[in-house]
């Protein structure tokens, strides 16, 4: 006869008895025989006693294995360990008993012998013998005592429970935490409540049985199931038996709630520090408060605290960071970081952002920097705006200056004081014939202690008539560029109120033609745009004007299509040119996936550029600019490969070209070969990558040269090996990061700096340093 | 009850054989035995009777059961099994086959179980394969 | 050599009216695509009940990275990230385009001198590539509904 699965009634009485097969289809419940007889018998077949027990539980069977666990962290482990079987629902409150023989006295006392079994409260306690005190609710259990809870497995010789109040011991334990692959051993187990034990001479790792290469031990460890935190007193942490460490307190996590802890420390050595050891300690303080303090020892400069808190709230979140350096022997003076930011969305329309930050010195970042990017640093802008967004408009205030963080630059940039900025792009329809409005304005006041300050106001509206169908776009348009100013200080005889106002007038054209293509079996849309862009405007002098924030806009293939060659709004650039560009894509029709984008373009002038950035400059001439291409091309979904020329036609030379070769197979292979060229500027090659050599070997590395300078900015080298509970990281980088001299062009100091990690895994919760480490040196890393 | 014993005894069966030499009775087809608060039914029992006092009986049914209010209970104890043996002298009942005693919604089941009635003591399981299961209904007292 | 030009580069029908979810329809991105959705016949809905189709933004990310530094360990290039991950599907389930990636890169030249022409090059630049990106995203969708 099939084997039956019974599971008591949920009415709880008598049995739910299906055939073992469909036991976790909802097949329908055989309905017990009723008839007059006394409670419902197990529905077995007529006479015949059921030879199998119908649930054929073994229970002192090895724990079977669990799917290999979801998180790959423990992926290069053994399977965790498993309960015998599905534990019974937490919520049912029958208490449930088997054996092989039974004893029950007074109806009280239930002594079961032979692989005896307990299941209450979604716990199972299984023993060689189980005593059961019904009255008390209290469990005796000895030989191969074995207690399966939701997320702990606990084995001993011998121990008793009271399964009313969950309190109990067990002696000579071993225990599984399989949700974190964590096991160990004690002396005694001593079960205080329903969430919380108390382990005496008790050992944890995270390593498969038989393999520990490391384990913490302590006189007491505390498993707050309810925090997921496991909490170790007077431990010691040993390596192959050889203790490293000793710590009156450890904290660890049981399951992959955030948890305070030590993250993953870091030792190094560089010029600039000398050793250099940082303990990162990540608190936890709430669902949405976290803190990590780090003290960092530098033997050549003394210890640093470097505290990070973050708070995030639904409609607000932000971050304070305060590092302090007092008395750094290498500089001697204290040296402080203060850095605040904050983001608030106060309504579907209005929302505040905060960022600011102060160090003590300009040198800080390049002596404190860890990374190319803060050393790398000039200035940081900090700034506080609230914005109010409306359907078609938006309203900023703001206030912004810079903190210059590069000793080499000596003038202070402006302070805007404040900055008020509104735009407004109303929806088409409000007039009938088609026409779009599109208006930005501001008002800003400039201070600073030296320079010609004063207050700016600036009003751009620009009309625009398109004319879009399916094979064209048409968009004839013209604009009114009007700059206002109040200035202070400024030069005997200058003007003090001087102003700026050019129109201007641009056609804007583009076709599109498509065809199929047939590309190594498939069909790919064969896109072409060819665009012409007309500029109108005329010449108004601009040598009077102060210049606050505006400058020449780095040349690219979208300033083909700029209305103004400056950026800012200090100078409008006379024009009269036109520009002609094709733009080409070979694209997946079915999805859109574009395999390739080419574009090319070129502007004629039809007249000298006579507005220059300062006074006296003398005006363009060239009757063409640069020939701008731009390519990126997905070779494969792995291989891509962008490139930027720029061609001057007169000098007949390349004036600028990169390269970018990128191989990503998957994320944890990722290889980037790059060489940037810009004419008297910089030539350089940048080869990055981060590869999973085997499961075990990861490497990273990047080899970043400057050509013009024969220098190397950048070489860094770190190999990572993994095993099933720990990993250890070796990172050497040679860096540069700063400068002696003040003037261009002058060689900069280097800085070689090591970096060892050896992290426990389980042990530390979050953060892995070296993962900002690679982020920051491999393009297109995302772990 | 204990003052069961002390209760009239009524047997009913579709017809009995009684031999007064031997003392051996035996009933057989819907037999109904009942005493005070106890009460067996069967479809075969045979009695063993010594002056008058039955020392020892077999029940067989499909199957046999046996129902009886326990002193300063208020609930009855059902037992039920394919085999009921019941010894007089030292109080004792044995199921075999099939055997399940329930008392308030517990439910002990085995393939023997053995109810000594003077010590209140229950032994269940013969051990070759057996398992004995039990579910008890949790006590509203020690409740946590 | 085959190419004529474009017949019909409208959207699949099945967003006719379509909902914008994971971008706050004020924010300039959300602006910027409502118009151009709206420009080619898609009537944009506040919410789900009333649209045929939704516009899943999974990810919109701006970033910035030091592209460059000169010889003294400054930065000199600085280069421009905007990351947007959609996807559409219609309001009865059905996936009508699978998780897309548009990701554009620009570099500029930064003024060690002068941050504040820097900062509005790098505003600008900002503003461009979200005409760009918002353009790319359609463009993938005049693909899927040409291809309807």
């Amino acid at each position: 006869a099939t084997p039956w699965q019974c599971r008591p009634a949920a009415a709880g009485d008598g049995w739910d008895c299906r055939p073992a097969a469909a036991a976790t289809a909802t097949a329908p419940a055989v309905p017990a025989t009723g008839g007059t007889t006394p409670p419902p018998t197990a529905a077995a077949p007529a006479a015949v006693a059921p030879s199998s027990p119908p649930t054929g539980r073994a229970p002192a069977a090895a724990p079977a294995a669990t799917p290999p666990a979801a998180d790959p962290t423990w992926r290069l482990c053994r399977p965790a360990a498993a309960p015998s079987a599905p534990l019974p629902a937490p919520d049912r409150r029958q208490t449930y008993l088997e054996g092989d023989q039974a004893e029950i006295r007074q109806q009280q006392i239930y002594v079961l012998t032979g692989s005896a079994l307990v299941e209450r409260d979604g716990e199972r306690i299984l023993a060689d013998r189980l005593t059961y005190d019904d009255a008390a609710s209290r469990v005796e259990a000895e030989g191969n005592l074995r207690i399966e809870q939701p997320d702990i497995l606990t084995q001993g010789q011998w121990g008793h429970l009271n399964l009313a109040d969950d309190t109990g011991e067990i002696h000579q334990v071993i225990y599984q935490v399989p949700q974190r692959h964590g096991r160990g051993e004690a002396e005694v187990v001593y079960q205080e409540s329903d969430i919380l034990k108390r382990l005496e001479r008790a050992t944890y790792t995270t390593c498969d049985p038989g393999r520990s290469d490391w384990h913490i031990q302590a006189r007491e460890v505390y498993l707050h199931q309810d925090k997921g935190e496991g909490r170790a007193w007077h431990a010691t942490l040993r390596v192959k038996d050889v203790p490293i460490l000793y710590t009156p307190y450890l904290s660890f996590p049981l399951d992959d709630r955030r948890k305070s802890g030590f993250l993953v420390p870091s030792l190094g050595a560089s010029e600039e520090t000398g050793a250099d050891i940082s303990i990162p300690y990540y608190w936890n303080i709430a669902p949405n408060h976290d803190a990590t303090i780090t003290p960092r020892l530098m033997s050549k400069r003394g210890v640093q605290l470097i505290g990070e808190y973050r708070f995030l709230q639904p409609s607000h979140s932000g971050q304070l960071d305060l590092e302090g350096l007092p008395a750094d022997q290498e500089f001697d003076d204290d040296r402080y970081l203060l850095g605040f930011e904050h983001e608030a969305r106060i309504s579907p329309h209005l929302s505040t952002q905060i960022d600011f930050l102060d160090i003590s010195d300009r040198h800080y970042f390049e002596d404190l920097g860890s990374n190319l990017d803060d050393t790398s640093r000039t200035y940081i802008r900090r700034y506080a705006q609230a914005r109010y967004q409306g359907r078609g408009w938006n309203l900023t205030g703001r206030v912004d200056d810079y903190v210059v963080a590069d000793p080499s630059i000596t003038t202070e940039p402006l302070q805007r004081l404040p900055q008020l900025l509104f735009s407004a792009h109303p929806a088409p329809g409000w007039n009938p014939w088609g026409l779009d409005l599109r208006l930005n304005s501001e008002l800003v006041r400039f201070e600073h202690d030296t320079r010609v300050t004063g207050t700016r106001g600036h009003l751009e509206p620009v009309l625009e008539l398109p004319w879009l169908r399916n094979a064209y776009h048409i968009t004839p348009g013209a604009g009114l560029f009007h700059t206002r100013y109040q200035l202070d200080n400024t030069a005997a005889g200058a003007p003090e109120e001087p102003d700026l106002t050019v129109p201007y007038g641009f056609l804007d054209a583009t076709l599109f033609l498509e065809r199929d293509l047939r590309l190594g079996g498939d069909t790919y849309l064969h896109t072409l745009e060819p665009r012409l862009f007309y500029l109108y405007a005329p010449h108004e002098d601009q040598d009077d004007i102060p210049r606050f924030d505006t400058g020449l806009s780095d040349f690219r293939f979208s300033q083909l299509f700029a209305v103004n060659r400056f950026s800012g709004r200090d100078r409008f650039g006379d024009a009269n040119q036109l520009a002609a560009a094709i733009t080409s894509r070979i694209l997946d029709p079915r999805t859109g996936y574009e395999r390739l984008r080419f574009g090319i373009g070129q502007l004629y002038y039809f007249r000298d550029r006579d507005v220059t950035l300062n006074p006296g400059q003398a005006p363009e001439t060239r009757d063409s600019s640069n020939i701008v291409a731009d390519l990126n091309l997905n070779i494969t979904r792995a291989l891509s490969f962008n490139a930027g020329i720029q061609y001057d036609p007169e000098a007949e030379r390349v004036d600028r070209q990169s390269y970018r070769l990128q191989y990503r197979p998957d994320a944890r292979h990722i290889l980037n070969l790059s060489h940037r060229f810009r004419d008297g500027t910089l030539e350089q090659v940048d080869i990055n990558g981060f590869w999973y050599l085997t499961e075990r070997w990861h490497a990273v590395g990047r080899w970043y040269y400057s050509l013009e300078d024969d220098q190397l900015l950048e070489a860094l080298a770190g190999v990572e090996y993994e095993s099933c509970c720990w990993i250890a990281r070796l990172a050497v980088r040679d860096f540069i990061n700063s400068v002696t001299s003040g003037t261009a062009g002058s060689s900069g100091e280097r800085n070689l700096a090591i970096m060892l990690q050896f992290e426990f895994k389980g042990l530390t919760s979050l953060g892995l340093p070296v993962q900002e480490l690679i982020e920051e040196s491999v393009l297109g890393y995302r772990p | 009850l204990s003052s069961d014993r002390d209760q009239p005894m009524h047997i009913e069966a579709d017809h009995a054989d009684i031999n007064d030499q031997t003392g051996v009775h035996v009933y057989t087809g819907n037999v109904v035995v009942t005493q005070g608060s106890m009460r067996l039914t069967a479809d075969h029992l045979t009695l063993q009777i010594e002056a008058g006092e039955i020392v020892e009986g077999v029940a067989l049914g499909e199957p046999a059961t046996y129902k009886q209010r326990p002193d300063n209970k208020d609930e009855d104890v059902f037992a039920e099994s394919l085999r009921m043996e019941y010894y007089a002298g030292d109080e004792r009942i044995v199921l075999i086959e099939q055997a399940e005693i329930t008392q308030a919604g517990d439910v002990f089941r085995s393939q023997r179980i053995v109810y000594d009635v003077a010590r209140d003591v229950v032994n269940a399981g013969e051990g070759k394969g057996d398992r004995v299961r039990i579910i008890l209904q949790p006590r509203n007292s020690g409740e946590e | 050599c085959g190419f004529q030009l474009r017949g019909q580069a409208n959207l699949p029908p099945e967003m006719a009216r379509t909902q914008i979810q994971g971008l706050s329809e004020y924010s300039d991105l959300g602006r910027d695509l409502r118009r151009l959705l709206e420009g080619s016949g898609v009537q944009v809905v506040p919410s789900a009940e009333q649209a045929t189709a939704i516009l899943d933004i999974i990810t919109n990310q701006a970033g910035r990275r030091v592209l460059s530094v000169q010889a003294g360990g400054k930065v000199q290039e600085y280069e421009l990230i905007q990351r947007l991950v959609f996807s559409v599907r219609t309001t009865d389930g059905r996936l009508l385009l699978e998780p897309q990636e548009l990701e554009l890169a620009r570099e500029y030249l930064y003024d060690r001198f002068d941050p504040l022409a820097s900062g509005s090059q790098e505003g600008e630049i900002r503003a461009e590539m979200r005409r760009d990106i918002t353009q790319l995203l359609m463009l993938r969708l005049q693909a899927l509904g040409s291809d309807g």
